[in-house]
């Protein structure tokens, strides 16, 4: 039997039973469905989120995998939450948990706590203080973007 | 012909200013903040952490703390790699000049901002970290300046609840327990809880602090610590107390307590010390001609040198200023092999090793009081702060160097960090006006 592979990586973070549900329908429910000869149309990734984004999960995108890269470079030093303060700005999203969520590749935005559509000000403060020179509110804009997909 | 600095730290900031004061034509290049946004508040030139420094930090003899002057001394006589025994063999008297000289210059630099570099290299003043551990500080900024412990008869610790990544109860714990197996004066030590204003209560340090530079929120804490203090009691904050505004909040919540407050020592992300320095000399250069851009080459030129920056015009100078830090800054690159990004210099420990093209987990050992190769990897210098090939002669005439990129010390654990900086900054000035037939 094919299995998910983030098996036990979602075992640890949401629980048995969300992680046996997910096992169930990629190694079990969608092999039967090939077996019976069950064909699928339209465009594969819309059929991906038709079957998965209530999980939460995403499809790889180079753009947001390009931005999770750049995000990598995080000290997690936290000026650019300093700077956001600063500014009086107060985003629904702290900058440096925006730039520490993207650099995990695939987000699952209901982690985050972001309703979707509220992006920050986009005023890239944050990113003038940055040491390693990450794209903070093209970051922010990212992850509000993945929010209003639902 | 100017004078380009690149890197715009505490290294590359003293030396514009040094330079500008001298009449040369400087471009400081700025690509943001590095390892100085990110330090602790106090301005090391000869401090030290027990247990973590490797020289010794008391006299065996008499056990008292060795004061910042003689720590020098120590540094020149046994460090032979050290940037100080470099600039100024093994003449310790000379090197404390050179940082008495260079500590007041960044005092004037730092004042218009209300920024003190308090204390001197003939007082070692003991001081408490954010997790209960101590340090023996000779400059410290305002903020952590007045935490002074000793001949306090009580420490109190406010509680912050909800800071992230703190407990109180832990670091006065350690603190007493510190302070008693070091030997230095034990001052009773205990939490005041329960007197943090609710509105008050935020899990980030960054987010609370810029807070705190408006009056009417220091009003609100300054209502709720009344009275908390006497002269004899030291209360000790996290180091949060406002980013452009420290000094105004530390005198009015004196004022209001009646004691001595003061914040305790940290580093970003747990405290916004660096970042108030940063900002200062930022402020402090505003007459300097700025670019705000990364450098991605350099190259040799007839008449001097030509800084590249990606697909933007180039620039033409006659002498260059490296000031672009370590692992922070961007000066030395550990991130698959270790290198030297702009010219591929090759880099040493405080060993004399090379410690370049290898991967940076090689440079390692094990142990956290072990000497780490990679924490000291930097380029070599000759005492006029210039940048030496691998077969030991100066790249160039008029290319200097300065700051962390200088190796044969560990900056974070030697406790030598900024004074390394100001003093280096200094001496590669000197020889870029020498070169450049200048004289300040
Ligand atoms: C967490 C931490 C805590 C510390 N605490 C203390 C302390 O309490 N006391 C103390 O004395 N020292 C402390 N240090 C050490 C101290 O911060 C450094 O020794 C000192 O700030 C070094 O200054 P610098 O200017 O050489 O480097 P940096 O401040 O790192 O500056 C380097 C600059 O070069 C720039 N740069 C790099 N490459 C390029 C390029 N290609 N083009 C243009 N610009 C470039 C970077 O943007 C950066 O601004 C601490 C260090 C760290 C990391
Ligand atoms: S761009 Fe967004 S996260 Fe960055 S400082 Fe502005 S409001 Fe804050
Ligand atoms: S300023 Fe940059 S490196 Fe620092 S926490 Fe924010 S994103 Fe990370």
């Amino acid at each position: 039997m094919r299995g998910y592979r983030g098996f036990f990586r979602e075992l640890g973070h949401t629980g048995t039973w969300r992680a046996l549900a997910l096992q169930f329908r990629t190694g079990a429910w969608h092999v039967a469905r090939q077996w019976m000869g069950r064909k699928d149309d339209g465009d594969p990734v819309a059929r991906f989120y038709g079957h998965y984004a209530a999980d939460g999960v995403v499809a790889h995108d180079p753009a947001a995998d390009a931005l999770a890269r750049q995000a990598q470079a995080c000290l997690v030093c936290g000026l650019c939450s300093m700077e956001c303060a600063r500014t009086g700005s107060n985003p629904p999203l702290d900058p440096r948990d925006a730039v520490v969520a993207a650099s995990r590749l695939a987000v699952d935005w209901r982690r985050l706590g972001l309703s979707p559509a509220e992006a920050c000000g986009g005023c890239t403060a944050c990113e003038s203080v940055c040491p390693a020179g990450i794209p903070i509110a093209g970051i922010q804009a990212h992850l509000a973007e993945i929010g209003t997909r639902e | 012909m100017s004078v380009a600095v690149i890197g715009a730290g505490l290294a590359g900031r003293a030396a514009a200013l040094l330079l500008r004061a001298s009449g040369l034509d400087v471009t400081l290049i700025d690509a943001g903040p590095g390892a100085t946004a990110l330090g602790g508040g106090c301005v090391d030139t000869a401090a030290a952490s027990p247990g973590v420094s490797w020289l010794p930090w008391r006299d065996p003899l008499q056990g008292r703390p060795l004061l910042p002057r003689e720590r020098v001394q120590l540094v020149v006589a046994e460090q032979p790699t050290h940037p100080y025994t470099v600039a100024f063999g093994s003449d310790g008297d000379a090197a404390c000049q050179a940082i008495e000289r260079s500590i007041d210059a960044l005092r004037s630099w730092l004042s218009p901002s209300g920024l003190a570099v308090e204390g001197s290299l003939d007082d070692a003043r003991v001081l408490a970290n954010l997790p209960g551990t101590v340090r023996v500080a000779d400059y410290v900024l305002t903020g952590p300046s007045s935490g002074d412990l000793r001949g306090r008869e009580e420490v109190v610790w406010v509680d912050v609840p909800g800071l992230e990544a703190w407990d109180p109860s832990y670091a006065a714990r350690t603190l007493a327990y510190d302070l008693e197996a070091l030997g230095l004066p034990a001052p009773k030590v205990r939490v005041l809880r329960g007197v943090w204003p609710e509105r008050l209560a935020e899990p980030r340090v960054a987010r609370l602090a810029p807070r705190l530079d408006r009056a009417d929120v220091q009003t609100t804490l300054c209502e709720a610590l009344a009275g908390q203090g006497s002269p004899e009691r030291l209360l000790l904050v996290p180091p949060m107390l406002g980013v452009d505004h420290v000094g105004a909040c530390l005198s009015r919540l004196g004022e209001a307590t009646g004691g001595a407050v003061a914040e305790v020592l940290g580093h970003a992300p747990h405290a916004t010390s660096g970042f108030r320095l940063q900002r200062a000399l930022e402020q402090a250069c505003s007459g300097v001609t700025v670019r705000r851009d990364r450098v991605s080459g350099l190259r040799e030129r007839a008449d001097g040198f030509e800084l590249q920056f990606g697909e933007e015009p180039a620039l033409d100078c006659g002498a260059v200023v490296l000031a672009t830090g370590r692992y922070v800054g961007g000066g030395v690159d550990a991130a698959g092999v270790v290198r030297e990004p702009l010219l591929g210099l090759p880099l040493y420990d405080a060993d004399g090793r090379r410690v370049d093209g290898v991967p940076a987990h090689r440079s390692t050992r094990k142990g956290y009081a072990n000497a780490q190769p990679l924490y000291s990897a930097g380029v070599r210098v000759d005492p006029a702060m210039r940048p030496l090939t691998a077969r030991g002669e100066p790249w160039h005439g008029r290319l200097v160097a300065a700051g962390d990129l200088i190796g044969g010390f560990d900056p974070a654990r030697e406790r030598t960090g900024m004074g390394v900086a100001l003093v280096t900054a200094a001496r590669a000035v000197e020889t870029v006006q020498a070169e450049m037939g200048h004289t300040g």
